[in-house]
């Protein structure tokens, strides 16, 4: 009867202690993540970086601050260049680039294209199809330049 | 100016006026002219270098030379109105395989000129009237010796002689 007594005493113990360190766990599974982030605004405020979440938020930072002056370095036209900028420019400028050069493509387009109906000046060169819909006074100078064959001259 | 490049068109109607060369063409191939007046320049229509170039049914008048062909193959001058031009109505100068047909040529100091160097020429059922010399094949050299032809044309001086038709 006493083993009995004695060994159902150590299992509530066992028992009790069981449960005491689940629920401590519980609560300090709710407590991490507001404690986790208290430290992150408290380090960027000036606290040494000694951690590696410093490291993670300062990584970013770089990126974001960045293209902000390449941005203003291009619209000022300077040409401001360095070596923490320079991965940056490969990922940031072929997209503006292309965006660019597509956007000047299609502005030249209708002008270099044969077959454009357009008007010409004295001097210009001209080729494709070409409507001439008023008098051109070219007085001492070339009158149209022909640039490129199958050209068809309509004149007024 | 048709510079170096082919199958170029000018249509008709229009004019071209007070200019070195109304129609310059240096090196190009297949051009074609028709339906406009060329007056007033020192050359109405000045080729050179130029291949199979076609000059038809255009005014051409009050040029010092209406029609200049330099070193050129093909050409085709038809069915022009030339008048006034002072010089020349058409000159060739080292010109081969043209043919010069059914142009009006009046009013000028040589209505149609041949250098020695332009051969196989054709030149046919032309109207060169009113000219100091209407048709001049090399200043008088003899038309089997540059190999032109000279066919049906009405016209009343020639050089050498015998180039008119009925004369």
């Amino acid at each position: 009867m006493n083993q009995r007594n004695t060994t159902r005493a150590i299992l509530a113990v066992v028992i009790a202690a069981a449960l005491i360190v689940s629920v401590g766990s519980l609560t300090a599974l709710h407590t991490f993540p507001a404690d986790a982030t208290k430290p992150k605004h408290n380090d960027d405020n000036g606290n040494d970086n000694n951690g590696g979440d410093n490291v993670v938020n300062t990584l970013p930072q770089q990126p974001q601050l960045a293209p902000l002056s390449m941005e203003t370095a291009a619209n000022t036209g300077g040409s401001v260049e360095s070596d923490d900028v320079a991965t940056l420019q490969q990922q940031v400028q072929p997209q503006q680039q292309v965006q660019a050069q597509q956007q000047v493509q299609a502005q030249q387009q209708p002008d270099e294209t044969p077959g454009a109906s357009t008007n010409a000046a004295c001097g210009q060169v001209v080729s494709g199809v070409v409507n001439l819909t008023a008098n051109l006074n070219c007085s001492g100078g070339d009158g149209i330049i022909v640039g490129g064959p199958n050209t068809v001259i309509n004149m007024n | 100016m048709v510079p170096n490049v082919d199958n170029v068109v000018v249509n008709g109607p229009g004019s071209l006026s007070n200019f070195q060369a109304g129609v310059l063409l240096t090196g190009a191939n297949g051009f074609k002219i028709s339906s406009v007046i060329l007056s007033n320049n020192q050359i109405g229509t000045f080729m050179t270098g130029a291949d199979n170039a076609q000059v038809q049914q255009n005014i051409i008048q009050g040029n010092s030379i209406g029609v200049a062909s330099h070193s050129s193959t093909g050409a085709a001058i038809d069915s022009n109105l030339m008048n006034g031009n002072l010089l020349a109505g058409i000159t060739f100068v080292n010109t081969q395989q043209s043919n010069i047909g059914m142009n009006n040529v009046v009013g000028s100091q040589n209505g149609v000129f041949l250098d020695g160097q332009s051969k196989q020429n054709t030149i046919s059922a032309n109207n060169v009237l009113e000219n100091v010399i209407d048709l001049n094949n090399a200043n008088g050299l003899p038309t089997n010796i540059n190999a032109n032809q000279y066919v049906d044309n009405s016209c009343e001086t020639s050089n050498p002689s015998g180039l008119c038709i009925g004369r």
